[in-house]
């Protein structure tokens, strides 16, 4: 069994030992879909890069509370979503100061805030698609983005969760300190609304399917 | 079932929310009812459409890493201290509750055991009275006796 092949538990249970590299493996497991659910609920590039590298420092100074090995991921993520709050919270407070101490006319939106070019950068393609079909397929799933943002932050959580980072709905669940009902119904919620938004790309779906 | 009612259980129904006789008869109404069908249709598709749309990678994630490295390096002789201290307390926490109300439990016991006399005995000194005394009530006789001191000084 390779290093890559271990299970959470056991990388887990070297990084508590003082094991960096374990962690490091950690890292590479979970970064990517830390960084896509902090940047879902943050929407902002620049800040979610800063939450998601805070939440693996605190998951590493932290790593001995953590009582079950096998829960790192849900664990990993009430931390991401801890450090969001506290993110939001701040920048909150921030806009309130500036919007007292500085004119209307020269604040500007420093961290990208509804900003999607930057975020698509990120947005990861197929390698083996020709140019125009990446394109296509680069459209599509900034739509799909686009669609998820404009969801409520409830609503966007257990999409983020659920469908991007393909957890269980009881992982959603424990990660969110909500029953499993509760997940659902938000679920079938934002279905019915991403269904509304992106009733094009579905179209485009269903004559793909035809073909 | 009626239509209305149909179309707002079909999300419910897609995410397998539904259970018993509700779900059998919106499975009915679906087979009788294109429009149902084609909503439901709909709603599997924006979910393969989700599923499609993969992660989002942060710009560089080396150096993510190494900053996280860095910080967490920088860090370790404080938190290191600090591991120290909470480990003492860790242990040490359990004990010290215990031995706080053990010692409760004998300042109670003590002061039902011995109740003090009602009328001070002459024969004995100010000082010997309530010596007695908080024995019997340890928690509040020391502070009555200090604070009866100016009073009895002739």
């Amino acid at each position: 069994m390779t290093r890559d092949e271990l299970p959470d538990s056991l990388l887990v249970a070297k990084a508590k030992k003082g094991d960096w590299s374990a962690f490091e493996q950690l890292f590479w497991r979970y970064h990517e879909k830390v960084y896509t659910f902090v940047w879902h609920f943050l929407q902002s590039r620049e800040l979610a890069e800063d939450v998601t590298q805070d939440t693996f420092i605190k998951a590493w100074e932290s790593l001995h509370s953590l009582k079950s090995n096998d829960a790192f991921q849900a664990w990993l993520h009430q931390i991401a979503r801890r450090l969001c709050l506290d993110a939001l919270r701040k920048r909150a407070w921030e806009t309130a100061v500036s919007e007292f101490t500085v004119p209307a006319d020269q604040q500007t939106s420093e961290d990208g805030e509804g900003e999607v070019e930057p975020f698509l950068a990120g947005v990861e393609s197929a390698g083996s698609l020709d140019p125009e079909e990446t394109v296509i397929d680069n459209e599509r799933k900034r739509a799909v983005h686009e669609a998820i943002a404009q969801l409520s932050p409830p609503l966007r959580e257990v999409v983020v969760l659920h469908y991007l980072e393909g957890l269980s709905i009881d992982e959603v669940a424990k990660i969110l300190g909500i029953p499993v009902g509760t997940v659902l119904s938000r679920l079938a919620r934002a279905r019915e609304a991403l269904r509304r938004t992106l009733v094009r790309y579905l179209d485009e779906i269903e004559e793909g399917v035809s073909k | 079932m009626r239509h209305e009612k149909a179309m707002q259980l079909l999300a419910d129904y897609a995410v397998g929310r539904l259970k018993g006789r509700a779900k059998i008869a919106l499975e009915q109404h679906i087979s009788e009812c294109p429009i149902c069908e084609r909503e439901l249709k709909a709603l599997q598709q924006t979910e393969k459409l989700l599923r499609g749309v993969g992660l989002v990678r942060p710009s560089d994630p080396k150096l993510m890493l190494t900053r996280i490295r860095s910080a967490t390096t920088q860090t370790a002789r404080v938190s290191s201290r600090v591991w120290q201290w909470r480990t003492f307390w860790s242990y040490l926490w359990k004990p010290a509750i215990g031995f706080a109300l053990l010692a409760l439990v004998v300042a109670a016991t003590l002061s039902i055991w011995r109740q003090p006399p009602d009328h001070p005995d002459l024969s004995v000194s100010y000082e010997q009275y309530h010596r007695l005394v908080s024995w019997s009530n340890p928690l509040g006789n020391w502070f009555e006796a200090g604070l009866s001191v100016p009073n009895t000084q002739p």
